[in-house]
């Protein structure tokens, strides 16, 4: 059945490129998204849509460790 | 097999930033997982199911202060894999762990509400009581060494199914894969 309120989700879609810097060459790229937790409509907009801002925070901060890890940490095995 | 870089190379895509409102593609995102296949260290405790399908639903624990529990890192398929030797060359082994309580819609990790850092054991029993008869997702990596270096594994979640059905995206955060775990009621 379907909510009159349903939640939404904001979406963070970013595109990480690393270049190398004397000619431009793209030497990584990886495609990610940040996910929120669902929400009304109403609820995203209360107090002047103060939490919108506050989840754009967040996913920025996230998504920051997670671009460290990827670009300089993280080694994949089987 | 010399160990690489978990995502390819994606030449020639326009770069792009952008915030969107994008409900819909969840049920997609969140369906279609092999069963019993993971990424990363597999969890002993709780036991995982599938994602989707027969066994869907999240694992009760047996407290509000559960012992999680994974497999060790390196393990046998890391060093039968890696042909250069590598992991001999990997010290000081650690592991991180994040627990997220599942959104109410789409049961999809909604907050983060434990982190743990540089554990030194392959189980860790959680500090303070989570909440009960509440539904969480959590994860696990290897941090550890090599020639001095950090490296991190992958954090540890659901294998897809089929690949087809990744979505445009070549990873979610966080991720509607990361295994599951309900607390009892009391």
């Amino acid at each position: 059945m379907w909510d009159v309120n349903p939640p939404i989700f904001l979406f963070l879609d970013i595109q990480l490129s690393l270049l190398r810097a004397a000619d431009g060459t793209v030497l990584y790229s990886r495609r990610s998204a940040w996910v929120s937790a669902g929400r009304p409509l109403t609820a995203w907009g209360a107090t002047n849509a103060e939490p919108v801002r506050q989840e754009l925070e967040r996913a920025i901060r996230y998504l920051a460790e997670r671009i460290v890890d990827v670009v300089f940490l993280l080694r994949s095995y089987p | 097999m010399r160990p690489r870089r978990s995502a390819p190379m994606n030449m020639g895509q326009r770069p792009r930033s952008r915030v969107q409102v994008w409900p819909l593609g969840l049920l997609l995102l969140v369906g279609a997982c092999a069963p019993g296949a993971v990424i990363g260290l597999r969890p002993e405790y709780p036991p995982i199911g599938q994602l989707f399908g027969t066994g869907y639903d999240f694992v009760e624990v047996d407290s509000l202060q559960p012992t999680l529990r994974w497999e060790a890192f390196p393990r046998k398929q890391d060093l039968a894999a890696d042909t250069e030797g590598v992991l001999g060359q990997l010290t000081a082994v650690t592991y991180d762990l994040e627990i997220w309580r599942a959104g109410r819609t789409f049961q999809y990790p909604a907050e983060r509400v434990y982190a743990k850092r540089g554990l030194t054991e392959t189980f860790h029993r959680i500090e303070q009581p989570l909440a009960p008869a509440v539904r969480y997702s959590w994860t696990v990596r290897a941090r550890f060494l090599v020639n001095g270096e950090p490296r991190v594994t992958e954090w540890a979640m659901y294998e897809w199914e089929n690949a087809k059905l990744r979505g445009p995206f070549e990873e979610l955060f966080p991720s509607p894969r990361y295994f599951r775990f309900a607390t009892p009621v009391q």
